[in-house]
């Protein structure tokens, strides 16, 4: 399965934005540079997530600010500046929905849907597309995260654990559980 | 999930119009407006805490100590007792006196002269000087204003000049001695040329008034016959020296004795 390669940086890339990052550690301004880079990522994630793309783009401002504001708390590990990002935006999002200013909206395209069906089983008609639909909408919070970032973010194990927090190997293991947990769901 | 929604295929939004949103301004405002106010900041609790912590460290070594108090309290002693006595003697239209001293009070003749007066003042000063001291000192003064008389202060009227009879100020004197001798005589170059004695004549106390420094021969009768260890006493003594300078001297008390 192919993966999104806006995650990978070489090292230059990497060096550049740790400079960046310092030089907006010590003036705010300086931080227009990673705001334009990652602008566009941060705001695919949440709107992603959500049906209203008005308070997809205040949420992705506020992801921003929050940013810039503990920008002082950072510490540069080696992977990209956008899995901080990621960890924000996501804090944002599930902050939204507790405020009940969006719902949670699982996005889904077809072609993944049938990507999905063809690990799942051999068959990929109309019908099975419904049903897996259905059992997607039924998917504990856990799994579907990592669902959406594996299979419908086409993301790589390294990043969802950037982004989750975890390990790559458990990020692997956790998205194989949730896989069988929906295709158990599936078969059902 | 009760609260979720599934979307299938939703319209794409493109990335020109993901970027024609970004508005890296709204975020640098919302950051200003996110930054604690100053007095919240870790920065101004120290400062503030620091300084607050200075001062009192400071305000409590400003205490003076113990010896520094004993040489301010000697000092501010001096001061009352100094402005007490210029107060006194700027007075020069009254003087103060307690009730017990009025009758020690010296009272000026009106026809003694210009000289005479000048001795008066220097006494009344030297006389009142010990009495303003007791008021000061005593619990309950009861000090009035009492206008005695007009006194102009002359710092310099203050000789020591003592009279003496053969050497004796005061006490007993062989009467041979008193009579023989060269009579009154005193230090600092002064003559006695006046004084007053009071004696007993055979009748009652008399005071004659002598214009010179020996006792006359009628006054020795007296005194060997009706006066012999008997005090006699001889006041208003004066006395000159070669510039002419007059002063009265202080009063002797003799006894005299066979």
């Amino acid at each position: 399965m192919a993966v999104n390669p806006v995650y990978h940086q070489s090292n230059t890339k990497l060096q550049q934005e740790a400079v960046w990052i310092e030089e907006a550690k010590e003036d705010a301004e300086r931080f227009g540079p990673l705001y334009l880079k990652y602008h566009e990522q941060i705001f695919r994630y949440v709107y992603q997530r959500m049906d209203d793309r008005e308070l997809a783009f205040d949420v992705t401002s506020q992801v921003f600010i929050k940013a810039l504001s503990n920008l002082h708390k950072y510490e540069f590990r080696g992977v990209p500046f956008s899995s901080w990002l990621y960890r924000i935006a996501k804090s944002e999002l599930y902050q939204a929905f507790r405020d009940r200013k969006a719902r949670r909206t699982v996005n889904v395209e077809s072609i993944h849907l049938f990507e999905m069906i063809e690990d799942i089983d051999d068959d990929d008609s109309m019908i099975h597309k419904k049903k897996l639909l259905k059992c997607i909408s039924l998917l504990k919070e856990a799994d579907l995260q990592l669902i959406e970032l594996r299979y419908f973010e086409k993301r790589s194990y390294r990043e969802i654990g950037e982004i989750l927090e975890i390990t790559e190997n458990n990020a692997k293991v956790r998205a194989f559980r949730a896989l069988e947990r929906l295709k158990k769901q599936f078969l059902k | 999930m009760e609260n979720r929604k599934t979307t299938l295929d939703r319209e794409p939004i493109s990335s020109e119009a993901i970027r024609g949103r970004q508005n890296f301004n709204q975020v640098s405002k919302g950051h200003q407006a996110m930054k604690p106010p100053l007095w919240k900041s870790a920065w101004f609790y120290g400062t503030v805490g620091l300084a607050s912590l200075a001062l009192i460290v400071a305000v409590t070594n400003m205490k003076p100590s113990s010896a520094y108090d004993a040489v301010r309290t000697a000092s501010i002693d001096k001061e009352v007792v100094h402005e007490a006595n210029n107060q006194f003697f700027s007075e020069a239209n009254t003087t103060m006196v307690s009730k017990k001293e009025k009758a020690k009070l010296v009272t000026v003749e009106p026809e003694i002269s210009k000289a005479e007066e000048a001795l008066v003042e220097s006494t009344v000063i030297e006389t009142n000087i010990p009495s303003l001291d007791k008021d000061l000192n005593n619990e309950d003064p009861m000090i009035e204003e009492v206008p005695v008389v007009e006194v102009k202060f002359k710092e310099k009227k203050r000789f020591k000049t003592m009279p003496n009879i053969a050497g004796v100020f005061t006490g007993k004197l062989q009467i041979d001695a008193l009579c023989s001798a060269g009579g009154l005589s005193c230090n600092n170059g002064f003559t006695v040329y006046s004084y007053d004695i009071q004696y007993y004549n055979g009748y009652g106390d008399v005071i004659e008034r002598v214009n010179d420094d020996k006792f006359p021969p009628f006054l020795c009768n007296k005194l060997r016959t009706y006066n012999l260890n008997q005090e006699i006493m001889i006041t208003n003594i004066l006395a000159k020296n070669e510039e002419g300078l007059v002063e009265r001297l202080i009063s002797m008390r003799i006894e005299p004795i066979f």
